[in-house]
């Protein structure tokens, strides 16, 4: 018994004398090998993968040859035929062959290795069709490529390349293989199977799960998609909703074929996840699917017809049956009312005339501060989610709150018909978070109920490892930038498990596997001539189980209190008072190269020293990096414990990390640590932040760039003179004009970045992006929609009303609105330009900051203007402000035709400003700020900012901005160029007034004068009476001269600028420090 | 399933009040043949299962096939011939030993068990296979885990002592059919997990409810009958024994 069977056997295989004996020798081989990893070693070293690999070749041939020839025979009936079918030897021998495989590949990744390199899993895959392989050696195939999928995520995740993509090579190859199209069709044809057979299910739920483990990129996803698998799945998703929509009812039920035994429904839920997760648009394909819609259709009327055997028109009011209900308290005084005061608005002047035409205050919130209490409805197929959630147990209720916070993730971007803020986040800070909180706490390993289920089967406990990872990453994506959410969920008492959780994670790890104990020692065997080395030569041995598992649900904890931590600065302090600094300092440390591969593959086992203290792989080292970003939002923290613990040391060196992804995290950190306000500034700054961030502004990656020049801005604030020319210098002029010139063409061709590449789209990318989208979607909501109505923009509510007026119901409608998603998302063009907008953003605040002085010498903004070059400075500017293409557009209609007032300016560039050919209005901001500042210099700035007369035109239309954000610094701007430095100027600033008036400032002042908006009041009115005085009329005096409060006295004029400059900086960090505060 | 604990006491003199409320609860009869259905396929009779849906006029839910290996793997452990058991799991699913290491070597000892069994019946006979067996497949993985170690242990001892009449308690334990018992129907768990099913029937944990469930009306001194028969056998015995089948315990008689 025992080893001497395994070269006989192999003897057998390779040179089989009947197709019986080689049968016996499978299966003897097969028996020898399972829960035996020595014996799966010497089956390897002894090249067994080479037969296996021709076995399944040969055979695959064969017996598609035969199946298509019975199905091409009778058609009809050709599943029964194929049962009926004898089971031949070849058959039999495929399918012990393919067992063999799924025990080999169990042993771990490093069997992969020799399986990849004698070509093992292309006939695996040419074997995954419903139409030529029966049955039950298809469930086997399926079975045994997961446990291939299996064995390569075990693979140790550092064996990156620099900026590669996070996952490792094994699996690239793996995947590679599995995600082409002939492979995924035949998922899909799998998945489409309706037959009732126990088999089919099981095919189907392996399938999904092959999906679950695999998926990650987008264009895996394309490939899903395009095989129409989004659909079947939502199909099969329908099919299990509409059971329970029909158990409300007493009628009878005629079954739908797609119905799948309750147990397969988390595979389901969980494919779908995978496939929609981090696209909104692959999310909206689910949602607007044809079985989502007819089920859970929104339409109330009843426009859906019947559907697979049951119609939907009566059960839409059932739905709400299946949760408790819910009243929800609303306030109705929203942000509308608050941000536009109706007082003066319209009694003022005719200016507002702009703000008449969109939907007035009143006629929107009839009684504007009101609590009512509503009986508002969640969406229907929220609504089933919840209701499974709640039904459910273990991996039914982890899967459904999975999809629930994919779902309402892309509810927040778009919004569909979804009920108001206020009933959603009811819903689910009363039914949702509870749940997933309580997952939490059972799947806690410190907890009695999970030290209770060590104690079971392997499967109960894989799911219960799975459970801890996936509740704490559900809660992250729950509660990311929610207040609401976040204090349900502390409510809850979820901050100590989360912190126990974490700490947990760097217990050392009990090593379970143990190395078998062998009677006689191994004697290093010759490797066999005759054997092919690559496919016997075992691979790198990967982690165990139970590290990898370590370093997920520390991820997962860390992305947890990251999102916990967001957006409360009390919550942050609580998190920091139970003792978490210390485990995400440890998560900062990456792991150090491996000590040197054990040579000797007899002592594949892990050596139980590889703990989790060890270091961190790259997804740790993100998360932490994440929570650190997190907690440094509070100024109090920053300055306590977080410098206490020595926070900067550990987050500069992860900005050098080789992985791409990490330095984008670190600098994300370094972001908020390198304020003005913070301590470690100094300490960063000593440490060479600012070259390394000056390089990183060069790098091929956007987001690093992107992030490495935020960085910079902050770092640029306060500095001293030299050091702020240092850094300019570092940072070259070149490369500041380049980005804001944002010339595309050269950037996007340097740059890897597309949708496409790998690189790009890491899974850890993914993560990042999932975390960081709510961000970033409020520049997009600004830049993205001017095409359509700028007027709109600066009024949220208003968008808010009018979305869901237009329902998406007809197939048309839903195809636009498809579009509209997919080209927000997909589009190189639309997103290389945004992308552009942010950088330039980043470079306009980054110089505005620069020439930001505590004494306003002005010494900053001539170095500015030297290195710059007066003329390509304005002209940078300028291009800024001004309508792409042509200036104007004479005779365009406009919003301002019927403003009497316009009649009165000079410039003809006045006429009529048509905003969609303005630059982004972020980007028109960055500049003005610039341009105030600059107006803050010396008295021969102001000049000489007055003398670039094309310049001061485009600013001129800029003041009837229908948003305040730009309204205000152009008030700024005319009240600093006005400003008396001191008596010797006074004669100068008289010119200046005078050129003013001339431009057509003195008129656009008095717009502004009647402005809506108090702030931009006072501001305009001081400039007026300045130029007044300057000019010797009183033309000007009309507003303020009745004024005490504007008395005109120098004095006030002084503390009005003094306290200005103060106060442009201040408010300049602190919408930068706004920025990760969301 | 009648476990609904009972508050209202009105006294009667001929039938106590519980016996009373169960009478009026009628039990859907879909639902009794559903579990007992269940019942019938987890625990692998598809004889029985087929007959039962024929009476009970339901379709069998699952295909023959799918209980037919079940059955011949309980029944050749039950025969103490694991070497064909373990070949039958593994082509059904190599899976299922692979990564339940405790199953896989509950079911090895079992097997040098027989071989110890064998070799020990006659006074004559070489012990040389068991000690080989031993060796070759259940020291190696006995090193990976102290409870094999302890298993194999006093397994092994059985060598010392057997043949003999007066065994310890501990050292018969292995030799009784309820050994091979227990770990069929963990066999029979696993295959069933494997493939996505429930592990146990549904009657089992519906038994486990009902003692629950009479332990805490009991605990917060509900009026009950001083006893309340199963009704599943005559006598009151363990909820083990309930599924002791006729055929199942022919077999095991050796």
């Amino acid at each position: 018994m025992g080893r001497s069977s395994i070269p006989p056997a192999l003897i057998e295989l390779s040179n089989p004398s009947s197709p019986e004996a080689q049968v016996n020798a499978l299966r003897t081989l097969k028996n020898e090998i399972v829960g035996h990893d020595q014996r799966k070693e010497l089956a390897v070293r002894h090249g067994v993968i080479t037969p296996l690999a021709g076995l399944l070749r040969t055979e695959a041939r064969k017996g598609g040859k035969r199946r298509k020839g019975v199905q091409n025979g009778n058609s009809s009936s050709g599943r029964e035929d194929e049962r009926a079918l004898e089971w031949s030897t070849e058959d039999e021998l495929r399918l012990q062959a393919t067992l063999m495989v799924g025990s080999l590949a169990n042993g771990g990744p490093a069997f992969v290795t020799p399986m990849l390199a004698g070509n093992i899993i292309p006939p695996l895959l040419e074997a995954v069709s419903p139409n030529e392989t029966p049955s039950k050696p298809l469930v086997a195939t399926l079975r045994t490529l997961n446990q291939i999928v299996d064995a390569v995520a075990q693979e140790k995740p550092w064996t990156d390349l620099s900026d590669g993509p996070v996952r490792s090579s094994l699996s690239i190859a793996v995947y590679e293989q599995i995600y082409i199209k002939t492979v995924i069709e035949s998922f899909a044809q799998i998945l489409a199977q309706t037959s009732a057979s126990s088999d089919v299910h099981q095919q189907i739920s392996w399938t999904a799960k092959l999906i679950i483990k695999t998926c990650r990129e987008e264009d895996q996803k394309k490939l899903l998609l395009d095989a129409g698998i989004l659909d079947l799945l939502a199909t099969k998703l329908a099919a299990f909703a509409a059971v329970d929509a029909h158990s409300q009812r007493v009628e009878p039920r005629t079954s739908s074929r797609d119905e799948l035994p309750l147990t397969y429904l988390p595979d389901i839920l969980e494919a779908i996840s995978a496939i929609i997760r981090d696209s909104h648009f692959n999310t909206a394909r689910f949602l607007y699917s044809q079985p989502i819609q007819q089920l859970f259709g929104w339409p109330k009327g009843g426009t859906a017809g019947p559907y697979e055997g049951y119609s939907t028109t009566s059960q839409v009011t059932s739905w709400d049956k299946l949760i408790p209900r819910l009243q929800t308290m609303q306030s109705k005084s929203d942000s509308y009312t608050k941000s536009w005061p109706a007082l003066g608005s319209y009694t003022s002047a005719a200016t507002s005339d702009s703000y008449t035409r969109l939907p007035s205050a009143e006629t929107l919130q009839p009684n504007s501060s009101r609590t009512i209490i509503t009986d508002e409805s969640e969406n229907p197929l929220f609504i089933w989610l919840m209701f499974v959630a709640r039904r459910g147990e273990g991996r039914e209720r982890l899967s459904a709150c999975w999809l629930l916070a994919l779902l309402k993730k892309f509810g927040e971007r778009w919004p569909l018909n979804d009920p108001s803020k206020t009933t959603r986040e009811r819903h689910f800070s009363y039914l949702i978070i509870p749940l997933v909180v309580k997952m939490i706490q059972e799947a806690n390993p410190t907890s009695d109920q999970s030290r209770k289920n060590n104690s079971l089967n392997p499967r109960a406990k894989d799911e219960n490892r799975f459970i801890l990872e996936r509740s704490t990453l559900i809660l992250a994506e729950l509660v990311t930038s929610n207040k609401v959410l976040q204090n349900a969920a502390v409510d809850a008492k979820i901050l100590p498990v989360l912190v126990q959780i974490l700490k947990k994670s760097f217990d050392p790890v009990i090593t379970l596997s143990k190395p078998l104990w062998q009677p006689r020692p191994a004697s290093p065997q010759a490797q066999d001539p005759m054997v092919d080395s690559a496919s016997s030569t075992l691979g790198r041995s990967g982690l165990s189980p139970e590290v990898l598992h370590a370093f997920k649900y520390r991820e997962s904890a860390l992305l947890a209190l990251a999102a916990m931590a967001d957006s409360q600065d009390g919550l942050r302090k609580q998190i920091i008072e139970i003792g978490a600094a210390t485990h995400i300092i440890d998560s900062l440390v990456p792991y150090s190269e491996a000590p040197p591969d054990p040579s000797s593959s007899t002592s594949r086992q892990i050596p139980t020293s590889t703990t989790a203290k060890d270091g961190n792989p790259v997804p740790v080292l993100i998360a932490a990096c994440k929570v650190t970003r997190s907690l440094s939002r509070s100024i109090s923290v920053l300055r306590t414990s977080l410098i206490d613990h020595g926070i900067a040391q550990p987050s500069f060196n992860l900005l050098t990390h080789p992985n791409v992804q990490v330095q984008i995290a670190a600098t994300e950190v370094i972001t908020n640590l390198v304020l003005e306000v913070s301590p470690m500034r100094t300490e960063i700054i000593d440490a060479g932040a600012l070259r390394t961030l000056c390089e990183h502004c060069r790098s091929a990656h956007f987001d690093l760039r992107y992030g490495s020049l935020w960085a910079l801005k902050h770092l640029c604030l306060g500095l001293p003179y030299a050091m702020k020319i240092h850094c300019l210098d570092e940072l070259g002029v070149g490369w500041l004009v380049q980005t804001l010139n944002g010339d595309p063409a050269k950037t996007y061709v340097s740059t890897p970045f597309g949708m496409g590449t790998p690189n790009a789209v890491g899974e850890q990318v993914d993560i990042l992006n999932a975390v960081d989208d709510p961000h970033m979607d409020v520049d997009e909501e600004s830049s993205s929609e001017e095409d359509e109505d700028t007027m709109t923009d600066s009024i949220p509510s208003v968008r808010r009303h009018q979305r869901p007026g237009s329902r998406y119901t007809s197939a048309a409608n839903i195809r636009d609105r498809l579009q509209q998603i997919k080209d927000d998302e997909q589009d190189l063009r639309l997103n290389n330009e945004r992308d552009d907008i942010r950088i330039q953003e980043q470079a306009l605040d980054f110089i505005r900051n620069f020439i930001t002085e505590d004494k306003a010498s002005g010494e900053m903004i001539d170095h500015l203007l030297k290195s710059f070059g007066h003329t390509r400075f304005f002209e940078l500017l300028d291009a800024k402000i001004r309508p792409k293409g042509a200036t104007t557009q004479p005779g365009a209609p406009s919003y301002w035709n019927n403003t009497p007032q316009r009649t009165s300016f000079s410039s003809p560039n006045l006429g009529q400003p048509n905003w969609a050919a303005y630059p982004s209005t972020e980007l028109i901001i960055g500049t003005l700020y610039i341009l105030v500042h600059l107006a803050n210099g010396r008295p021969q700035h102001r000049s000489l900012l007055i003398s670039q007369t094309q310049l001061m035109q485009h600013v001129l239309p800029l003041l009837s901005h229908p948003r305040r954000d730009v309204r205000l610094p152009c008030a700024w701007f005319i009240n600093n160029l006005v400003w008396v430095e001191d008596n010797t100027d006074e004669n100068a600033t008289r010119e200046r007034a005078q050129s003013l008036r001339q431009l057509g400032f003195e008129e656009g002042a008095r717009l502004l004068g009647r402005d809506m908006d108090l702030d931009i009041r006072e501001r305009a009115k001081t400039a007026i009476e300045q130029m007044a005085k300057l000019l010797g009329d009183t033309r000007g005096l009309g507003y303020g001269s009745g004024s005490p409060t504007f008395g005109g006295s120098d004095a006030g004029g002084v503390g009005g600028l003094a306290s200005m400059g103060g106060r442009l900086g201040s408010l300049h960090s602190h919408r930068a420090w706004g920025r990760d505060g969301g | 399933m009648s476990s609904s604990t009972v508050s209202v006491s009105a006294a009667t003199p001929t039938q106590h009040v519980f016996y009373r409320k169960i009478n009026e609860i009628k039990p859907s009869k879909a639902d009794i043949n559903f579990v007992i259905m269940d019942y019938l396929i987890s625990e692998g009779y598809p004889r029985a299962a087929e007959k039962f849906a024929k009476e009970a006029n339901m379709q069998l839910p699952v295909e023959e096939e799918s209980i037919q290996s079940r059955v011949e793997i309980r029944k050749a452990i039950y025969a103490g011939d694991i070497d064909t058991a373990v070949n039958k799991i593994n082509d059904l699913n190599p899976q299922i030993l692979d990564t339940d290491p405790a199953l896989h070597f509950a079911l090895l000892r079992l097997q040098l068990i027989e071989l110890i069994r064998t070799c020990t019946s006659t006074a004559t006979s070489d012990i040389t296979p068991a000690l080989n067996f031993a060796s070759s497949q259940l020291a190696p993985r006995a090193a990976t885990n102290p409870d094999f170690l302890k298993d194999l242990e006093l397994t092994m001892s059985l060598l010392i002592f057997l043949p003999s009449d007066n065994l310890q308690t501990q050292l018969a334990e292995l030799l009784k059919p309820s050994l091979r018992r227990d770990i069929a129907s963990r066999v029979n768990e696993a295959i069933l997990c494997s493939v996505g099913a429930r592990g146990e029937a549904r009657i089992r944990s519906l038994v486990r409810l009902r003692l629950w469930a009479e332990a805490k009306a009991r605990d917060s001194g509900k009026d009950l009958p001083p006893f309340i028969p199963l009704g599943l056998q005559d006598a009151d015995n363990s909820v083990n024994e309930a599924n002791g089948n006729s055929e199942a315990a022919d077999i095991m008689v050796q």
